[in-house]
């Protein structure tokens, strides 16, 4: 399939291609020449310096961030640029770093948003499947999601991605600030998640400990390049891990 | 003590206007972020549509529904058409409120040139004077606090129970995240004027029948959209729905202690005293995020 | 004849107005809605006093502007702690109190009857009562009103108010205080419409609240915007465009009735039309475009690649650095004990102990959320500790605000740069010079001679940082139309003209390339020879390793370890907390 610049798509089973992608904010360059290949079903690691552009990535990758320069192609179709409600229509879904989530809605009323467009008993069976990875949302449904933990509101988070059924899906520092303990939970959920649903995830880390036990390829970006795109050993010392960032 | 009484339901029912006021540019300032001082403008269509519907023969039922329409495809109007178009520009937010100012100066002119400024009445309310001991009133302060009551309600109902009131709270609570799971906002903005226009219009029609309509209240219903939001809290709707309850019990009952006069001066003493003390208003807490 | 001179008192009343209020609008960038009140304020002050007390109108005036300058510092006080919506209620709450005082206090103001039979003025026992005996008085003013207002906005003080409509932290942080600027500049703005006021009430003769509300607000704001706020002449244009309107309709209008009408009418759809398609006013710099995240900005577009020039990097004049190099002994300049700092529970700096000597280069390193930046703010005054303290050079500044900090030596940039989009390179650095005489409103008109002599040494100075940065060929460029490189070194020389000894560096290397980044690493080890200390944040490995001396290492608000980069990167138990564990 071709697009607007000319190139074409490897045509792999790709579910995720990435062409050259230039992007940044203003006048800033962040992301300076990006280009990477995900299969069916894989869970790969990002992990890199903070600034250098993994959070510009995946925001350019979804739609809010357009990019300036590249191609993004979803399946073998090109999605570069394409707004986040096309995205999600078709099975992408984006956890945004931070609170990603309406903390003054319930929880409930958190997974009804996120679930536009859907008929009732589709939310009521894609609810009952996150209240089955989550028993502790299923308790809290009708507590308004600001209140919930830190931990609680990342699993929500996650929750909400699913609604759509995502095969694709972006996951931006799902651990930050969060307790040890608890980013372990979330990194087990997402491990499940994973398992369960077969789904292709592109997960950015700033913890190398916990997302090697979901990931096992990893690409590591810095300064807006990708300076290492494999696997990485998971029991390396982790000093070694300083020169990629 | 009957003095009191009746002060208290004066307070009632000028605050019941007042709170419309707030009510309903509150919502449109939470979702939107748009500062729009042509809400006052809204009013004045709404005061003037209703007398106009009532000129061409309508019944008064009619002409106030005629009022509430007018309104509420003025708001939309100035949504779609003007602020939209700003934005599409990359207009900074004071480039937005110079054109919202202008369009009230606009229009409440061109009202003016077309009605003309004398005061214009909404006939037809059978108004009754109610006595309970040495207290009376009117089944008009009645009708405004039900209305104020009601509408106030059922805004909450439908802000709680509604796909599209959710999808409000949501754009108010996160606007980022509601980019991200897909919400149209350019639609939900638009609702957000729908709605605000749908509740401030009911106030301009009870004021038009209560006191008669001049082109000028647009500027007096903007101070007094405002003033119930700052002091309520930005986002929060039952704060700006109390607080203009407060501030026209305030105003009706710091009469009975200065003179009439300044009556119109306590509102905005009661702005200062309230900015200075808790600039966040009474129960707002973050900047922009609702509680609604 | 007497009517085109009319149309010219008018439009010389009117600049008055426009002027004085593009000082608050267009300059510093406060949205304040009250300007009708201090020119109703300032027109029965001066009729007030002359109807009753029959006195001199020039010193009419004087009261008139010293009345309106005393409640404008009254609402500038509480007014200046609220910003954008708040300020816009504000003061048109007080728009509105002012209307209402003159309304009904009857007894002063005779209330909506209005004050007639206000005395014409006379300068010199010599009447003025015809449009001609008036038309060197108005333009006299209004040149006096102008010229005033052109030294200001041309003067430091002017300077700096720009500064803060472009970004008042960055002006904070520069060691201005800018509260204080605030407030000046609303009491002079103030006190000039109040000369307005009293023009307007002596020609008129007659008064009354209707010329004071909310649609004369916005008539003087259309007067400044349509004009365009970034210009002196700005409010000029917009003058005389507003009054020529309002007159050619008054001579195409049938009935005088539609007249006032259709001059409102025509105010606000000039106002719309403006806004929609040229925003920024005839003359004016105003209401720029912001950029949205993905529209390519102009240095883009020309292809720039975020390059710099490498000839005059690191060259300085001499005597642009204090001497200095590294003392022999050094003392220890920074001193943080005990440090704490929470938000609502989550401590985001907790019991920090550190310090910093001179002439040292320290990197500041941890994972996300370790308290870095919070630990600049708490250092630079934008935060106060809760517990503990913060020394520099001895001295406790704990409990100093952030303008006084930059005084005593120490500066900061930030990751989003902050720089000042709409003024020129060269103004960015000249303003963050400390000890401007000119800064001072006063002393900018009476210390004439000593303020010139302190520019023209401040510019020069201004241009010997752009050379030791490599920017001394863009001094005139609006800092907005840089590339991302040039803003960076832009910034390092805002910072570097503040003199300051202490300078923290946050996430200097953050959005330039490698090739730019190999140019600036020895302009920055390069300050110490000149006498500085430096503190970086940063999270790129290659840039810490080839700029610090030393790397601190900070965990939960704690600091954990404090090395060399290679003492620090060799140890397992610091790379298993920063890559997670």
């Amino acid at each position: 399939m071709s697009s607007r610049n000319g190139e074409k798509s490897s045509g792999k089973n790709m579910i995720l291609e990435v062409k050259n992608l230039v992007s940044g904010y203003h006048n800033k360059k962040v992301l300076r020449g990006i280009s990477l290949e995900m299969e069916e079903g894989e869970v790969v690691g990002i992990i890199g310096h903070n600034g250098a552009g993994k959070t510009t990535l995946l925001k350019s990758l979804f739609g809010l961030l357009p990019p300036w320069a590249g191609q993004v192609f979803f399946r073998a179709h090109e999605i570069t640029g394409r707004k986040p409600d096309s995205n999600v229509k078709e099975g992408i879904a984006y956890m945004p770093q931070g609170q990603g989530l309406f903390p003054d809605l319930t929880v409930m009323e958190n997974l009804e948003i996120s679930s536009f467009g859907l008929d009732q008993e589709t939310l009521g069976k894609r609810s009952k499947q996150v209240f089955e990875l989550f028993p502790i949302l299923d308790e809290r449904k009708k507590q308004r999601a600001g209140t919930l933990s830190g931990g609680e509101q990342r699993m929500l988070s996650l929750g909400l991605t699913l609604m759509h059924e995502p095969t694709l899906l972006f996951l931006d520092e799902p651990s930050l600030g969060l307790a040890p303990r608890i980013v372990q939970l979330v990194i087990e959920n997402i491990a499940e998640i994973n398992r369960r649903y077969k789904n292709s995830m592109l997960l950015v880390e700033q913890n190398f400990e916990q997302v090697k036990r979901v990931a096992k390829k990893f690409i590591v970006v810095k300064l807006g390049q990708i300076v290492f795109s494999g696997v990485l050993d998971p029991s390396m010392d982790k000093r070694e891990l300083w020169k990629y960032f | 003590m009957d003095l009191l009484i009746q002060l208290t339901i004066n307070g009632l029912s000028l605050g019941s206007v007042y709170a419309l006021l707030g009510i309903s540019w509150g919502l449109i300032f939470a979702v939107t972020r748009t500062f729009h001082f042509a809400h006052g403008a809204t009013f004045v269509v709404a005061c003037y549509s209703a007398y106009l519907f009532q000129q061409l023969g309508l019944p008064l039922a009619a002409a106030a529904l005629g009022g509430i329409l007018g309104a509420v495809l003025f708001g939309m109007a100035v949504e779609g058409i003007l602020y939209r178009f700003l934005r599409r520009s990359f207009a900074t937010p004071l480039v937005i409120f110079v054109a919202a100012l202008g369009t009230l100066i606009t229009v409440e002119n061109l009202i003016a040139m077309g009605f003309g400024t004398d005061t214009k009445p909404l006939e037809g309310f059978p108004l009754k004077v109610i006595r309970i001991g040495r207290v009376g009133f009117n089944n008009l302060d009645v009708v405004m606090f039900i209305t104020a009551g009601v509408l106030f309600a059922a805004l909450m109902l439908y802000l709680h129970h509604t796909k599209n009131g959710k999808a409000l709270r949501a754009v108010i609570s996160n606007p980022e995240m509601a980019e991200v799971i897909g919400i149209d906002t350019r639609k939900y903005f638009l609702l957000a004027f729908a709605l605000g226009s749908l509740l401030v219009a009911p106030a301009g029609v009870l004021v038009t029948i209560e006191r008669g309509a001049t082109p000028d209240l647009g500027h007096w219903a903007i101070l007094y959209a405002f003033m119930p939001v700052i002091i309520g809290g930005i986002g929060s709707i039952p704060g700006a729905a109390l607080a203009g309850f407060i501030i026209g019990l305030a105003e009706s009952i710091g009469i009975w202690k200065i003179s009439s006069q300044w009556q119109v001066g306590i509102a905005f003493v009661v702005l200062v005293v309230v900015l200075i003390l808790k600039p966040t208003g009474l129960f707002g807490f973050r900047v922009y995020r609702g509680k609604i | 004849m007497d009517y085109i001179l009319h149309i010219l008192i008018m439009i010389s009343i009117f600049a008055i107005l426009g002027l004085s209020f593009n000082l608050i609008l267009g300059y510093t960038g406060l949205i304040a809605m009250c300007h009708a009140a201090f020119f109703a304020i300032g027109a029965y002050t001066s009729a007030l006093l002359g109807m009753h007390f029959k006195i001199n109108f020039l010193l009419g005036i004087a009261a008139a502007m010293i009345v309106t300058g005393a409640v404008s510092l009254l609402v500038a006080i509480p007014a200046i702690r609220v910003r954008d919506e708040y300020l816009i209620v504000t003061t048109l709450a007080l728009l509105m109190i002012v209307y209402t005082v003159l309304m009904n206090w009857i007894d002063l103001t005779r209330g909506a009857a209005g004050l007639s039979g206000i005395p014409r003025p006379s300068l010199f026992g010599y009447p003025i009562s015809t449009p001609t005996a008036f038309i060197p008085l108005m333009i006299g003013f209004a040149v006096i009103v102008f010229m005033a207002c052109w030294r200001v906005v041309h003067s430091p003080f002017g300077r700096v108010l720009q500064a803060i409509r472009e970004d008042e932290v960055a002006a904070e942080s520069l060691g201005k205080n800018v509260r204080a600027f605030k407030i000046w500049i609303f009491v002079t703005g103030g006190a000039l419409a109040a000369i307005a006021g009293s023009l307007f009430a002596h020609y008129m003769t007659y008064i009354s609240p209707a010329n004071f509300t909310i649609v004369d607000t916005t008539l003087i704001f259309a007067v400044v915007i349509i004009g365009g706020t970034g210009k002196s002449w700005g409010p000029v244009v917009g003058a005389a465009t507003l009054v020529s309107v309002m007159e050619v309709l008054r001579f195409m209008e049938i009935s005088p009735v539609i007249v006032g009408f259709t001059r409102q009418i025509a105010y606000g759809a000039i106002l719309i039309l403006f806004m929609c398609f040229r925003p920024q006013g005839f003359l004016g710099t105003f209401a720029t475009h912001p950029r949205k995240d993905g529209e390519k900005p102009a240095s883009l577009r020309r292809g720039d690649q975020g390059k710099i020039p490498s000839e005059g990097l690191g060259e300085k004049i001499p005597g642009l650095f204090q001497a200095g190099g590294r003392p022999e002994s050094p003392e220890k300049l920074l001193e943080l004990t005990g440090v704490s700092k929470n938000f609502g529970g989550l401590k985001a700096v907790n019991h920090c102990t550190m310090d910093l000597s001179e002439g040292e280069i320290v990197g500041l390193i941890g994972p996300n959320g370790a308290g870095k930046t919070t630990l600049f703010n708490v250092i630079t005054g934008f935060y106060s500790p809760d517990t503990g303290s913060v020394s520099f050079a001895g001295k406790d500044i704990s409990a100093l605000p952030a303008y006084r900090i930059t005084h005593l030596g120490i500066a900061r940039s930030f990751q989003d740069l902050r720089l000042f989009h709409n003024m020129t390179v060269l103004d960015n650095v000249v303003v963050a010079r400390p000890r401007q005489t000119g800064e001072n409103l006063l002393w900018a008109f009476l210390r004439f001679g000593q303020v010139s002599r302190e520019e023209k040494e401040n510019r020069e100075k201004a241009l010997g940082y752009l050379q030791f940065v490599g920017l001394a060929d863009k001094t005139g460029e609006l800092a907005g139309n840089l590339s991302f490189a040039e803003q960076k070194l832009l910034s390092l020389a805002r910072l570097l003209a503040t003199e300051a000894q202490l300078i923290l560096l946050d996430e200097p290397a953050s959005g330039l390339d490698q090739m730019v980044m190999e140019n600036l690493f020895p302009l920055v080890k390069d300050l110490v020879k000149f006498g500085k200390t430096i503190c970086i944040v940063e999270h790129n490995m290659e840039v810490i390793k080839a700029m610090v001396d030393e790397i601190v290492f900070l965990n939960e608000g704690k600091v954990l370890a404090r090395g060399t980069p290679e003492q620090i990167m060799n140890t397992p138990e610091l790379a298993e907390i920063y890559f997670g564990g």
